[in-house]
């Protein structure tokens, strides 16, 4: 098939248009643009850069049009020459106002269009921003509110991909792997929302150039900036604010986007302390800051470079005590560097390397000077990745290579002792894990309505083992209307999490500690999609069935309460199995200036290791979210998020019994604790969680802006103070054992505002 | 720990009105729990037999109850003093930790034997376990009598200590106490103490190193209290366990239902044990 392809381009008796489609006026490329010649039924989705490929078009003039999300549709004439190609950007004018933006963020995608098989979920930053967020726009908890991802709780944004763990989605940043990008324990994402272009969400059925991961990618791919003037967005909010700008650079060199966001909660603190207020400061800070270098418009190779700083920990300064100071600190940084040429519409190279890193430290001193360091975590990445894509009439052919290097050094909860020990256990380990991927796929057009892909990863682990992972999708239009779609593949994970998900402390932090997997046994997964999409008018209606299987997981001896559960599992040698299978339903409906978005999803998961089959705490059967952004007056904004799901699983205490410690230097017990016997694990279920989110917002345009806009917020999460429940754990209360449940979020009202000028 | 933890994750949703109330609840089993470590170099069998009541605490239980391997059965008797052969340091009264039963064996347990326990419960019910014993840990470093300077909670005493088990699933290392020694003579009746006790677990990991630090040493003579010393001997000890005390040692303060592979009819442990020691020699910089 690939030869006769390849034959078939040789013969030069059709033409390509491509280009790239850019906003105007600020010719940034615009993410996921529908780009199609009507008259002759031919379309294009643009990757997320805005660059597309209509190949196999015949000679003469054609007009190609654009359309994308939150911006006007523009068409322009190409002269086709027989077996010529001819480059066409697009534009498309922004539309100006911010909610109005916001307001068709949702349209609905139309079935046929994206590449073979299920397709992604893009996100873009205005539907980032219009949903009621936990004082800030969080682009995590947007993707959230997809009936594939599920969260742990409240005060986790870690993505729980189709019954995965977080450490089962490669999550990137301009291509790059990024080791938790969390503030405050997980709480919020670390990525200002207003640096984003585009987040593509992928829960299954992934091509052969997605990375090594068992459960899905999540892309985020950041904002070139501006080439026609400096713009500056931001905004302030009850946590921090952030401000960002982008331009051209000076002599048609390029753009440039800036975009960085601090707390201030250690100032407010410490000014509380001046007044008198408080006795001590809280010297906790977050900053994240976001840097993109890209070349010139219009260029026939482009290039970008971009870096990403979030930086966040207690410092406590020397003075705060005499005798005894810390500094806590942990973050992450990456830098990505990425050149992609367009050869005659014909051929597309992209490279990129990039290299990440997360660390963590807590260094206890005494006057200054460091005595002892209890936590020392570190985690790197260095990749590099080459492709080349082939476009013919109907055919697209994707070869590339990957290479990853991964270096891991732990040395955290030194020193802790006793039951603190026990749920902190003191791990101390260095590895690394280095693999080299190759891929190759064939996207190809079969006829006008069937649509399919095939490919390859061969994953060869450094000095261990070699992984065949066939990929596969289709997509049947069975109408203009309606579209039938399946994919499977087969994955690969060379690094494992420590996280023991059954634990409390994962409920609540996000952060992940990863180490290598023997490279002789990496984590493996296979999975198999099938969905139907349909779409008429201002409604779209997505439906996905799948089933996974999952092997070689870090499980964590099951315990009863997950209070009593430690933090991390202290060995990867123990592993285990898992399995998750659902419906999954995605509705979108646009009636004038409101949207309205449903997620439903019905999963079944479960965890088999040391003899036992069980639900994952993290888990849900059933999920439901609703949402609706609508306009309140002329320039006001009303956004309600309504989430109700089942309870999640817990273990019924069924007994109480005495527990004795052992001394082998004297053969002799001494008596313990009186401990809780657990009935099956997680065979009981917590009460449902429902919580309402509502966001208020009216945009102004003052005559100081300069045709700028100030858009005020007021939102409240939890509005119905719904009792959500966090967990369960027995208690001896007054009249006998009494289950205590531990809460959710409660009622938080926040407020702020944004600009954009 | 855990009551704080859960103290902090009440408080501001209580505050919020967002808390749930709790839910009274019926425990629906009654819990035996047995303790009991076969060791290989101890002819000397402890074994505990105890019920929860409700509220905490336990009440003893009669039961005959009988340890064996191959034709070598033992059968255990009531102990309810707190000497040397007690189930319990002698911190601990016998009336208030009660069910702890005793026997001595003809000999001591062999590496590889396996070892039954067979429980005919006063009243009803029936307890089996079963362990094999390992074999001690071969102990490769420190070297007998190696001596380390510390400097009291400035400078700790570091060492390393390597050892090698043929399949131990859970290993412990840990610095025990020991005697002290002044200007070369052997301190009679003194203990040792060192600071802080560390104790480390190897889960998984039958061969290995573990680096160990002592920040300092108290020595006593008795009642006496504190005496002076310039040098202590102290035992560094690894003991290899069986996967019955393994799967045991991994659990805190709760346990589930399934969780017993090895012992039916109880919650707890019957399991073994072997042990090696050597001493090294710390010394303070003072």
């Amino acid at each position: 098939m690939i030869l006769a392809s390849l034959l078939l381009v040789l013969q030069g008796t059709t033409g390509t248009v491509h280009g790239t489609v850019r906003a105007h006026p600020s010719g940034e490329p615009v993410p996921h643009a529908t780009v199609e010649v009507a008259a002759l039924n031919r379309r294009a989705v643009a990757d997320a850069r805005g660059y597309y490929v209509i190949a196999g078009l015949p000679a003469g003039e054609h007009r190609v049009r654009a359309r994308a999300v939150g911006h006007d549709s523009a068409s322009a004439v190409a002269s086709l020459a027989a077996g010529g190609s001819v480059r066409l950007d697009l534009q498309v004018a922004a539309r100006a106002l911010v909610l109005e933006a916001v307001e068709v963020a949702a349209a609905p995608p139309q079935p046929g269009l994206e590449a073979a098989g299920p397709a992604a979920t893009h996100i873009d930053a205005g539907t980032i921003k219009a949903l009621p967020a936990v004082g800030e726009p969080d682009a995590f908890r947007a993707i959230q509110t997809l009936p594939s991802v599920a969260a742990a709780s409240d005060f986790s944004t870690a993505l729980y991909l189709r019954g995965g763990t977080p450490d089962q989605t490669l999550v990137t940043l301009d291509g790059t792997p990024l080791f938790n990008p969390y503030h405050l324990g997980g709480l919020f994402s670390a990525i200002d929302p207003d640096a984003l272009a585009t987040v593509d969400v992928v829960p299954g059925a992934l091509p052969a150039r997605a990375g090594d991961r068992l459960s899905g990618a999540v892309h985020m791919h950041t904002r070139d900036g501006g080439s026609d003037r400096w713009r500056s967005t931001g905004g302030i909010s009850l946590i921090s604010s952030r401000i960002g700008l982008d331009g051209p650079l000076p002599r048609g060199m390029g753009t440039m986007l800036f975009s960085v966001r601090r707390t201030y909660l250690d100032a407010a603190a410490q000014a509380a302390k001046g007044a008198g207020l408080i006795d001590t400061g809280f010297p906790f800070a977050f900053t994240d800051a976001h840097l993109k270098l890209s070349s010139p418009a219009g260029g026939a190779s482009q290039w970008s470079v971009s870096g990403y700083l979030n930086d966040e920990g207690f410092k406590t300064p020397d003075s705060w005590t005499d005798d005894e100071n810390l500094r806590w600190a942990w973050g992450t940084r990456a830098l990505s560097a990425r050149w992609r040429r367009a050869l005659g519409g014909r051929w597309l190279v992209d490279a990129r390397a990039g290299a990440s890193d997360f660390s963590g430290e807590l260094t206890v001193g005494s006057l200054g000077q460091p005595v002892e360091r209890p936590l020392d975590s570190s985690m790197r990445n260095f990749m590099a990745a080459l492709e080349a894509t082939r476009y013919t009439e109907a055919h697209r052919l994707s070869a590339g290579v990957e290479v990853n290097a991964y270096r891991f050094s732990h040395d955290v909860f030194r020193g802790s002792e006793g039951d603190l020990a026990r749920l902190l256990p003191h791990i101390d380990r260095t590895d690394e894990s280095n693999s080299v991927a190759l891929h190759l796929t064939d996207e190809w057009r079969a006829s006008e309505r069937l649509s399919g892909r095939v490919g390859v990863r061969v994953l060869q682990v450094m000095d261990g083992a070699t992984l065949l992972q066939p990929r596969a999708a289709a997509r049947f239009g069975v109408s203009p209307e309606l579209a039938l779609t399946a994919g499977a593949g087969r994955y690969a994970q060379t690094l494992r999490s420590l996280r023991d998900e059954e634990s409390l402390f994962t409920a609540i932090f996000a952060f992940d500690m990863l180490v290598a997997a023997p490279p002789d046994r990496p984590s493996t997964s296979e999975d198999v999609t099938l969905g139907v999409e349909w779409a008429r008018g201002g409604t779209a209606l997505r439906a996905d069935l799948f089933a996974r299987r999952l092997s070689g997981l870090t499980i964590g001896v099951p315990e009863g309460d997950p209070m009593d559960t430690p933090l991390l599992v202290a060995s990867d040698s123990l592993t285990g199995t898992g399995t998750a299978r659902g419906i999954e339903l995605h509705a979108t409906h646009r009636r004038g200036r409101r949207t309205f978005t449903l997620a439903y999803a019905y999963a079944e998961a479960s965890r088999t290791a040391f003899g036992e089959t069980f639900e994952p705490r993290f888990h849900r059967p059933h999920s439901l979210d609703m949402s609706m952004i609508s306009p309140l007056g002329r320039r006001g904004q009303l956004s309600l998020r309504f989430q109700w799901a089942s309870g999640q699983a817990f273990t019924p205490a069924v007994s109480q019994t005495p527990r004795l410690a052992y001394d082998p230097a004297t053969g002799t017990w001494r008596p313990s604790e009186t401990i809780t016997v657990f009935g099956e694990h997680n065979s009981g279920r917590l009460p449902a969680y429902r919580r309402l989110d509502v966001s208020v917002k009216r945009t102004f345009y003052p005559r100081f802006a300069r045709g700028g806009a100030i858009t005020p917020y007021f939102q409240v999460v939890n509005a119905m103070a719904s009792r959500n429940v966090l967990f369960a754990t027995p208690e001896w209360g007054e009249n006998g054992p009494e289950i205590q449940y531990g809460p959710q979020l409660p009622t938080i009202p926040t407020f702020g505002f944004e600009w954009t000028f | 720990m855990r009551r704080h933890v859960l103290a902090l994750a009440l408080l501001p949703a209580a505050a919020a009105g967002c808390l749930r109330e709790p839910d009274p609840f019926e425990y629906t089993e009654i819990a035996l729990s047995v303790h009991g470590v076969v060791r290989a170099d101890d002819r000397g069998l402890r074994l505990t037999l105890m019920r929860g009541v409700q509220g905490g605490g336990a009440e003893p239980v009669d039961a005959e109850i009988t340890v064996s391997s191959g034709a070598t059965a033992v059968t255990l008797a009531p102990h309810d003093g707190t000497d040397p052969d007690g189930c319990y340091g002698p911190e601990y009264p016998p009336q208030a930790f009660p069910g702890c039963y005793t026997g001595t064996l003809p000999q001591a347990p062999a590496p590889g034997s396996r070892w039954q326990l067979a429980a005919d419960v006063a009243g009803g019910g029936t307890i089996t376990g079963s362990t094999v014993v390992p074999a001690p840990p071969a102990l490769l470093s420190p070297a007998a009598g190696t001596r380390l300077f510390f400097r009291r909670w400035e400078q700790p005493a570091e060492f390393d200590v390597a050892w090698q088990t043929p399949n131990a699933p859970r290993v412990e290392i840990r610095v025990d106490e020991g005697v002290a020694f002044q200007g070369g003579a052997r301190l009679a009746g003194s203990s040792c103490f060192v600071a802080h006790r560390q104790v480390e677990a190897a889960v998984g990991q039958p061969s290995g190193t573990r680096h160990m630090y002592v920040d300092d040493v108290y020595c006593y003579n008795g009642p006496g209290g504190e005496i002076q010393w310039d040098s202590a001997a102290v035992p560094v000890m690894v003991t290899a366990f069986d996967s019955a005390y393994a799967e045991f040692a991994l659990h805190g303060s709760s346990v589930t239902k399934k969780r017993n592979a090895s012992l039916q009819g109880a919650y707890g442990v019957f399991g073994s044990a072997a042990s090696a020691r050597r001493e090294i020699i710390l010394i303070p910089n003072r």
